[in-house]
């Protein structure tokens, strides 16, 4: 191995000839000592080939051409008859010629030996390199499975034969030497109820040639459950044979318990507002009722109360309803989340509702000095559920009312002009919604103002859109800040699905 | 005041706006029969007579309002099932559908005017 180093080595020019340089004057030197005979010729000419040979291969084409002239010269001075002689006869030249020419020959098939070499070494330490650089990104693949939890695998369709990862090993839990690897034992070690589920997944796709991705979960030796996503693909021959399939599987078991906690959280939460609020309700309607009555016998009696209890009997009511208004929203809001909203529709005319809802609110409308101006088709009248209708007019009206700043509210309900839906639009010119608000709005708890100047939840515009939803409609919201907002509601006359 | 002493049947679970309720009316001068579900009432209508107008809340243990209805509505020819029932019930309960025999909803929270309005078509003041 060491010699390699003499081959690759690159010498500096002025070595490589100081080599060429001692080598030839040794060869003179030991020329001029050992005397002429036929046998010493015969050495003196191998070991000269030997010593260009060698030059050459270290130090290269030219060195060794330089030793092989000079010393070739030297034989034919010191060993060819008659010796000692300068070459003078044809013959001379001719045997110089010979030397010289075998000279070149042998520095030509060195160099060329050399150049062969020099390429076989340097594919080999590229295999070699490469060879470790997939040592090292296969070893970092292992490192990045086993992180995340994920393994791949590979079947072939023709031989069942399949492959894994080590993490599919070890999410399955199952020893390389101990696993049968065929699509079959994979099937067995899957949790027996979903089986089925991954076993149809797979063949359809290999069927339907579209990459399929599954949740299903594994039952483990000791009766542990664990979740694991397997997505997967096949390629296909020419003639559409399936060849093989790959894909991987991943654990995530931690991900779906911790989605699972998440969820009963959600769950305690909707059902806590739910009952607390049901439970508020009772109390409240009791005490609603009670505060009127106390109003009425208050008026009744005006001779002895003061005006200042009047006034308080009266706030009392308003400020009652307006917590029971609350709670209802809060109920609503729970229904939703719940999947609980039901609708009970009949046919109804909303031109009627949104007159009637205006007339009920009257009070509200004298006391901000908005005027509402309706302009509504004669009836506009599709199936849907009235108190839910009457809850968006409602809600809409008193939004407009509250931000309104005393300005005119236009209301219209008209049919669109295909005759399927129906157009509410309320249109305010008040304070008005910040761009950014506009689609937040209508999520829940949010407002576009701080709630110290109105009060509310911020779940009456979530609800409104629930509900028009529910019946198949859309809610749109045009508005520059401080010039008012339009709010739009489209609900189609009847829902599709019960065409 | 006296409404000549219309009688009204107050079916409702919930002991405070039921009193509440019995004295809203008593103070408008009905006389008020009180039962807290649908088999105390029928019970009371089997055993005294007839008042002139139920008042009704749908969700109730033992016997609901639905229950309670069709139980009154069952036989036509029957005197009870003559007389008018008003709901008083929250819009968005769970099982919404008002029976087609209930003359007319009472929606609660209870606004008294209104009470008084409704009653006071199946009860008028005689006067």
């Amino acid at each position: 191995m060491k010699w390699e180093i003499l081959f690759e080595q690159e010498h500096p020019l002025w070595l490589r000839f100081l080599v060429a340089t001692l080598v030839t004057a040794s060869l003179v030197i030991l020329f001029s000592i050992v005397p002429y005979s036929s046998n010493t010729a015969l050495l003196m000419t191998c070991l000269t080939t030997c010593c260009l040979i060698l030059v050459s291969a270290t130090e290269g084409f030219w060195p060794g051409l330089c030793v092989g002239f000079i010393g070739f010269f030297a034989i034919n001075y010191y060993y060819v008859v008659p010796v000692r002689v300068l070459p003078a006869t044809v013959t001379d030249y001719l045997f110089l010629f010979a030397y010289w020419t075998l000279n070149l020959m042998m520095n030509t098939v060195t160099a060329l030996l050399k150049r062969a070499y020099k390429k076989s070494c340097s594919s080999e330490s590229e295999m070699k390199k490469n060879r470790d650089e997939l040592q090292i990104s296969e070893a970092r693949l292992k490192e990045a499975q086993r992180i995340a939890h994920l393994g791949n695998w590979e079947l072939d369709l023709r031989t069942n034969k399949l492959m894994w990862s080590d993490e599919i090993y070890r999410i399955f839990e199952i020893c390389p030497v101990a696993f049968g690897a065929s699509y079959e034992a994979f099937i067995k070690a899957i949790h027996p109820e979903d089986r089925e589920k991954v076993n149809s997944a797979f063949t359809n796709s290999i069927k339907s040639k579209t990459p399929y991705v599954i949740d299903h979960r594994l039952l483990m030796a000791d009766g542990r459950v664990k979740h694991v996503i397997e997505s997967g693909q096949t390629f296909y021959d020419k003639n559409n044979n399936p060849l093989r399939s790959v894909g991987t599987v991943q654990d995530i078991t931690e991900r779906k318990l911790m989605e699972e906690e998440l969820r009963k959280a959600v769950t305690t939460r909707d059902e806590f507002l739910s009952i607390a609020s049901h439970e508020l309700k009772t109390p409240l309607s009791a005490l609603y009722l009670q505060l009127q009555l106390i109003g009425r016998l208050i008026n009744k009696d005006n001779s002895t109360t003061s005006p200042q209890i009047a006034e308080l009997g009266k706030k009392s009511v308003i400020a009652c309803s307006q917590i029971i208004k609350l709670l209802n929203d809060l109920l609503d809001m729970t229904r939703i989340r719940t999947g609980k909203l039901e609708l009970h529709k009949q046919a109804v005319n909303l031109s009627a509702e949104v007159k009637n809802t205006v007339a009920l609110m009257s009070e509200e409308v004298t006391k901000s000095q908005c005027v509402i101006k309706v302009s509504a088709e004669e009836s506009v009248i599709g199936i849907w559920d009235p108190s839910r209708i009457n809850q968006i007019i409602s809600n809409l009206l008193s939004n407009a009312i509250k931000y309104g700043q005393g300005k005119p509210i236009e209301v219209v309900v008209q049919l669109n002009k295909n005759e399927k839906s129906a157009i509410l639009s309320i249109r305010d010119f008040g304070i008005g919604i910040p761009k950014d608000m506009q689609q937040k709005i209508f999520q829940r708890f949010e407002r576009a103002v701080s709630g110290d100047k109105f009060i509310g939840l911020g779940l009456g515009l979530y609800i409104v859109k629930q509900i028009i939803e529910a019946h198949g409609g859309t809610i749109k919201v045009d508005s520059e800040p401080g010039q008012g907002a339009l709010f739009v509601v489209e609900l189609p006359l009847q829902n599709e699905e019960e065409r | 005041m006296n409404n000549n002493q219309h009688k009204i049947l107050l079916v409702e679970d919930s002991e405070s706006i039921r009193s509440t309720l019995k004295l809203a009316l008593e103070l408008e001068g009905y006389q008020i029969q009180e039962a807290t579900d649908g088999v105390e009432a029928l019970k009371i209508l089997t055993s005294s007579p007839a008042p002139d107008l139920i008042l009704l809340d749908m969700l109730m243990p033992n016997m609901n309002g639905w229950e309670f209805v069709e139980e009154i509505k069952k036989d036509s020819q029957s005197p009870l099932s003559k007389i008018p029932i008003v709901a008083v019930t929250a819009t968005s309960e769970k099982v919404q559908r008002i029976p087609k025999q209930i003359e007319n909803v009472i929606k609660k929270p209870v606004q008294l005017d209104q009470l008084y309005q409704v009653v006071r078509r199946y009860c008028p003041h005689e006067d």
